[in-house]
């Protein structure tokens, strides 16, 4: 395999991941965090960290990284988890905010903001760098965690739970479900997963900066990825992911100047145009529905 | 110190103008506008091109007709469109509607730090222990005004209860002959103005560049959370609140923890709000009340 097709299908593996870890609280309990590159972010410098301060093998600060994250998804979720709907989502942006301007600022652990760069080469190194193919196997078996995780969980108690929070808290409470519990404890799953994707990029990466690793176009992004394949679902994500990772790297072979704009317009049109996902029937008619309703609004006064 | 604190405040006498658009688009339409923030840059740069060829006033008024426009077409293009689905699609949607206007700018005028130059930048006012920076005092009263207006505007106003009744039930204001999404349009523009209009003060006041979208977003966010969806005055008081810590902490320790500070003080009015918690659906839009 080329370089080129070996760094295509990692980055498509990481962005399975991430859009796995927010299907899991965004798509199944609908709670749709904007702070999940917190995790991410937390993840990337807990395994920069544990390699660099602690000299463990990266084997070892992997695992440990998504505890760490999963252990912040805990602490952020017992507040946050409490508001609902946009105030959840505009609590969690502001949070991984916070999370970035900490990172940045806290010296001991990030060289203020200019980044750390963990060992690969020399005698110090923890774990020889992997290499793009070595990297390509490990993301893919994330990815397949991933999805492996979310498909166990829509089977088990707790995704069955998850789904009636998400269509009627107030009926989930009533029927006997513990909704601050199960709410947390996907929260803290998505959390570990995210956690385990930054914890991957950042030993792929190198060099951690808080700019790169706390970027919330990553959310965005991986957003879009679920809304595009049907949030909630197990593969719709991945379609998501395939979709749009596709088109982000032709726009990054042709427009690399452009590419934040072309995205933007992208997410745009999934949003608009393919609401309830592809991986789901009947898109066909919902792709068409709003060009409809703009030639013929339906939202004149019924009585003149 | 008091000095830090008391231009701090007047600093965020800016962001309470955003919040307080952020807070009436939220209040009427049920969408929380994430591109408030790209939105404030826009309305700097419109200002700050304008005010290279004519004049600084000049510049704001474009500011606001630059604003008025974005919102409207944001609101018939996207936002009307996703009444009625799930909330993170609107809030994905303005996202990405920011993203775009940031990579606009930053394509267009690049990264570097951009300030409109005049006599009052500079100038100093001593007011009894405290210095106030000329520039920044002429802004916050510009933005206490623009609040108050579109308070007014929306309280007092035929237009304004229209508006209102609109939102409180999108069906009965169609049955008496409302131009529902045109009014809810106008609702958008209003809000990106309020933006649009704080950003050319801020490019009156100091140096901005295209990337400062996010920071600004998250202090908006914070403040509009921190006032509640109630009135318009309260997420200004937020703003202004948040710009003096801002200014405070950022005489004492690093400015990187105003942000972190900011999400605490959020979390503790959140917490001891317990009407936040309960006051908006899952989908966030509906019956949402008017401007009480």
């Amino acid at each position: 395999m080329s370089t080129f097709v070996e760094s295509t299908l990692t980055t498509l593996c990481l962005y399975v991941v991430v859009a796995q870890s927010w299907n899991l609280i965004g798509g199944l309990a609908g709670y749709a965090s904007f702070g999940q590159v917190a995790f991410y972010g937390v993840g990337g410098y807990a395994v920069a960290l544990l390699m660099l301060d602690a000299s463990l093998s990266f084997w070892v600060a992997l695992p440990l990284a998504a505890l760490v994250a999963g252990a912040y998804g805990l602490l952020l979720g017992l507040p946050l988890l409490r508001l609902r709907g946009e105030y959840f989502a505009v609590a969690t942006l502001v949070a991984a905010a916070a999370t970035q301007a900490l990172a940045a600022w806290q010296p001991a652990f990030t060289s203020q903001g200019a980044g750390l760069t963990i060992t690969t080469v020399g005698t110090h190194q923890t774990t020889p760098y992997l290499g793009a193919g070595g990297f390509t196997l490990l993301f893919a078996g994330l990815a397949a965690f991933s999805v492996g995780v979310v498909a166990v969980l829509t089977h088990t108690r707790l995704g069955y739970a998850l789904r009636v929070i998400r269509d009627d808290e107030r009926l989930a409470r009533a029927v006997g479900v513990r909704a601050g519990w199960t709410k947390l404890t996907a929260f803290a799953v998505s959390a570990a997963l995210a956690g385990l994707a930054g914890g991957a990029s950042a030993f792929r990466l190198v060099t951690v900066t808080p700019g790169q690793m706390f970027d919330p176009t990553i959310t965005v992004l991986t957003i879009a990825m679920v809304v595009l394949g049907g949030a909630g679902t197990v593969f719709g994500p991945v379609i998501g992911a395939v979709a749009l990772t596709a088109l982000t790297t032709a726009v990054d072979a042709v427009l690399p100047s452009s590419r934040d704009l072309v995205l933007a317009l992208v997410i745009l049109a999934a949003v608009v145009f393919v609401p309830r996902g592809l991986g789901r029937s009947g898109h066909m008619v919902r792709l068409f529905a709003p060009l409809t309703e703009l030639r013929r609004p339906r939202q004149r006064p019924l009585l003149r | 110190m008091s000095s830090a604190l008391a231009n701090g405040a007047l600093g965020g006498g800016l962001i309470g103008l955003a919040a307080a658009g952020f807070t009436a688009l939220w209040r009427l339409t049920g969408v929380l506008n994430l591109a408030q923030g790209a939105l404030m840059i826009a309305g700097a740069y419109a200002t700050w091109a304008v005010a290279a060829a004519l004049d600084a006033p000049a510049g704001l008024l474009v500011a606001l007709l630059v604003g008025g426009l974005i919102g409207y077409a944001l609101q018939r293009g996207l936002l009307n469109l996703l009444l009625g689905q799930p909330g993170y699609l609107a809030l994905a949607g303005t996202f990405s509607v920011g993203l775009a206007l940031d990579s606009l700018a930053t394509l267009l005028f690049s990264n570097d730090y951009r300030v409109v130059p005049s006599v009052i930048t500079t100038t100093v006012i001593t007011l009894g222990p405290l210095h106030l920076v000329a520039a920044g005092l002429v802004a916050f009263c510009c933005a206490a005004l623009a609040t108050g207006a579109l308070g007014h505007l929306l309280r007092h106003t035929h237009f304004g209860l229209a508006l209102r009744a609109a939102s409180i039930d999108r069906d009965a204001g169609r049955l008496t002959g409302l131009p529902v999404p045109a009014l809810f349009g106008v609702a958008a523009a209003l809000s990106a103005a309020a933006a649009t209009f704080a950003g050319g003060l801020l490019s009156l006041t100091g140096p901005f560049t295209a990337t400062d979208g996010n920071q600004l977003l998250v202090l908006i966010a914070a403040a509009a959370m921190i006032g509640g969806a109630g009135r318009l005055w309260r997420a200004f008081a937020a703003g202004v609140l948040l710009g003096a810590i801002e200014g405070t902490v950022g005489y004492l320790a690093p400015a990187a923890l105003t942000d972190a500070l900011a999400i605490v003080i959020l979390l503790a009015a959140l917490a001891l709000a317990p009407r936040a918690r309960d006051a908006l659906g899952r989908t966030g839009v509906g019956g949402l009340g008017g401007l009480s």
